[in-house]
């Protein structure tokens, strides 16, 4: 039965992991743009809905309206970063290393302006309130979080396939040049990208504030996540990034049964390293 | 005038930082985000050997060495096949690893509480107990570090690590095998680092955990990159300026608990204007033809 109820926590966590790598894997595939700064991203939307929650906004046009926020962020990371260093020539490292210097100047921003307690978004207390499932416990909150994972990622699969800004995104991660060449305006694409990305940051952003609150690392922690999903499902490849995600989370509940659970994230870190080591393309990518 | 020193210390040792990382990402193109845990694992060899076992602070740097070179070499030889991005993300991963260990190993690092009252280094009876005398000391360190990571660079080994950051593809097909250079070379620099973390350690004489976490890394990486890449008289600077600059914020009355995310912001800002306006440094590898 506490095995059943571990694989239930890996599933909730596990969908929230997939979320993250969706976000930062539609960015990274199609931009090859390491984006660091997602995980001061991520972090910026949570504490932003949290402030306006607290100013007594409704809840839903918070959470709105710090999914815009994102959305701008994002967008104008690109637009006035990464894009003039495109055109002068800078090589992938260079970007890079803005893209971490970026992250430290906002996520330094947020601790000045939130300092570094842990927020929580507060929210109706029914849905915090435990269900059993045949011994298994879950509240709404949780229920909702897998709901709304699950349907985001469905979402973003049929928009991948059967929308034209869809088929834009990947003609690009496939071939820049041959994108152009065919009159799809690659930087407008970029800018979607960026978008998309960060809308998909925000929402698990606000998942994790209500769940388990906000913290200045949760943004670098985030991103780690993300980016572990993104190598282990295979970059490119949204669902092998949403398994991997789910598996994670998975493996990560499970192992707190036989594992101290400070050990967490140095075991995530082991799996990440052997799968760069052995594996770079991940378990459904293409062989190298 | 010893809070003066104290500052130029810190110099001293962000220099040895810098330069050891230089070799890493200005001479051979490995951009590594652990670095602070490889100056961590040097503070922690020096700190348990001095504080548990009573052994000659001088004794100990060389322990934290052989520390550094044997964890640095596990970690080669996996690591460093790899390229591009997914090294620095298995660099990061190594930097979290090695902070995680300091954090929950707590019967050999006391965990979260870290050693405090670490005694100052002697020598023949003597102790460096003033800020000036242990200036002078970490100076002769530093000058050592930096003599040795300068040699090692106009060394016909030097110009092979530079030759794989241009191009490792016609290195390779030039008969020279790039993965026991990186190896070399990566393993020299932590082994630097970590002569660069028993220097903090003996200095500071409270360590934790936290002084060590990445976002120290990335602040070596800022010296370096913002010094000026593959230069090593740029990253004498880099540390130089980066350390002194943020003192004006002390003049300045900003409260400690601002000062310190502040600090951050400006290395952060930096390092996006750096890239965007003059990605070669403060001190270019080249001059101007």
């Amino acid at each position: 039965m506490l095995f059943l109820q571990l694989v239930a926590n890996g599933i909730i966590s596990g969908s929230v992991y997939a979320l993250l790598g969706l976000g930062f894997g539609i960015i990274y595939s199609t931009t090859r743009t390491f984006h660091f700064a997602h995980g001061a991203v991520y972090s910026i939307a949570g504490y932003f809905a949290f402030q306006l929650v607290f100013w007594k906004l409704q809840f839903s046009v918070s959470v709105i309206l710090s999914i815009m926020l994102a959305i701008l962020l994002g967008i104008a990371i690109e637009w006035s970063i990464y894009r003039p260093l495109r055109n002068i020539g800078a090589s992938a490292m260079e970007i890079l290393i803005s893209s971490l210097g970026l992250f430290i100047l906002l996520q330094n921003s947020i601790i000045i302006l939130w300092r570094s307690d842990p927020r929580v978004l507060p929210v109706a207390e029914i849905i915090r309130r435990g269900v059993s499932f045949g011994g298994i416990w879950l509240t709404l909150l949780q229920i909702i979080i897998v709901i709304t994972s699950f349907i985001l990622w469905i979402g973003l699969t049929l928009f991948m396939k059967h929308t034209k800004m869809g088929k834009a995104i990947r003609a690009l991660e496939n071939d820049p040049e041959m994108t152009e060449i065919v009159g799809i305006d690659p930087e407008r694409i970029r800018l979607a990208v960026y978008g998309l990305g960060s809308a998909l940051a925000a929402i698990s952003a606000i998942l994790m504030t209500i769940d388990m609150g906000i913290d200045p690392n949760a943004g670098i922690m985030a991103l780690l996540i993300g980016v572990i999903a993104v190598i282990v499902g295979g970059t490119g490849n949204y669902t092998g990034t949403a398994l991997a995600g789910l598996l994670l989370g998975i493996a990560e509940n499970i192992g707190i049964w036989k594992i101290p659970s400070e050990w967490k994230s140095s075991m995530a870190f082991g799996v990440l390293v052997i799968f760069i080591v052995f594996r770079p393309t991940g378990i459904l990518g293409k062989k190298a | 005038m010893e809070y003066i020193f104290y500052i130029l210390i810190m110099v001293n040792t962000y220099i040895v930082l810098a330069v050891s990382l230089n070799l890493l990402l200005g001479f051979t193109g490995l951009i590594s985000i652990a670095h602070a845990g490889f100056m961590a694992i040097g503070a922690y060899t020096t700190t348990i050997f001095l504080v548990r076992y009573g052994i000659n602070f001088f004794l100990t740097i060389p322990l934290g060495i052989l520390m550094a070179v044997a964890i640095s070499a596990l970690i080669a030889f996996p690591s460093l096949r790899v390229k591009g991005e997914h090294y620095i993300i298995a660099s990061f991963g190594f930097q979290i690893i090695i902070y995680s260990i300091l954090l929950n190993w707590v019967s050999l690092t006391r965990g979260p509480f870290g050693f405090a009252a670490i005694p100052r280094p002697t020598i023949f009876g003597y102790v460096f107990s003033t800020y000036f005398s242990y200036f002078i000391m970490s100076s002769v360190v530093m000058l050592a570090c930096v003599a040795f990571c300068w040699h090692l660079s106009k060394s016909p080994f030097g110009l092979i690590l530079k030759a794989i950051r241009e191009d490792e593809i016609s290195i390779a097909a030039a008969g020279k095998n790039v993965t026991y250079y990186k190896v070399v070379v990566f393993i020299t620099g932590c082994a630097i680092a970590a002569v660069a973390g028993s220097l903090y350690a003996g200095v500071i004489s409270f360590i934790d955990p936290f002084c060590f976490t990445v976002h120290d890394s990335i602040f070596i990486l800022a010296v370096v990159i913002i010094g000026g890449t593959g230069n090593i008289a740029g990253s004498m600077v880099g540390a130089f300026v980066l350390i002194t600059l943020p003192e004006i914020l002390k003049f300045l009355q900003v409260s400690e608990t601002v000062a310190g995310p502040l600090r951050q912001m400006i290395y952060g800002a930096l390092l996006v204007l750096f890239m965007r306006f003059r990605p070669q440094g403060l001190l270019p590898e080249y001059k101007k033809r």
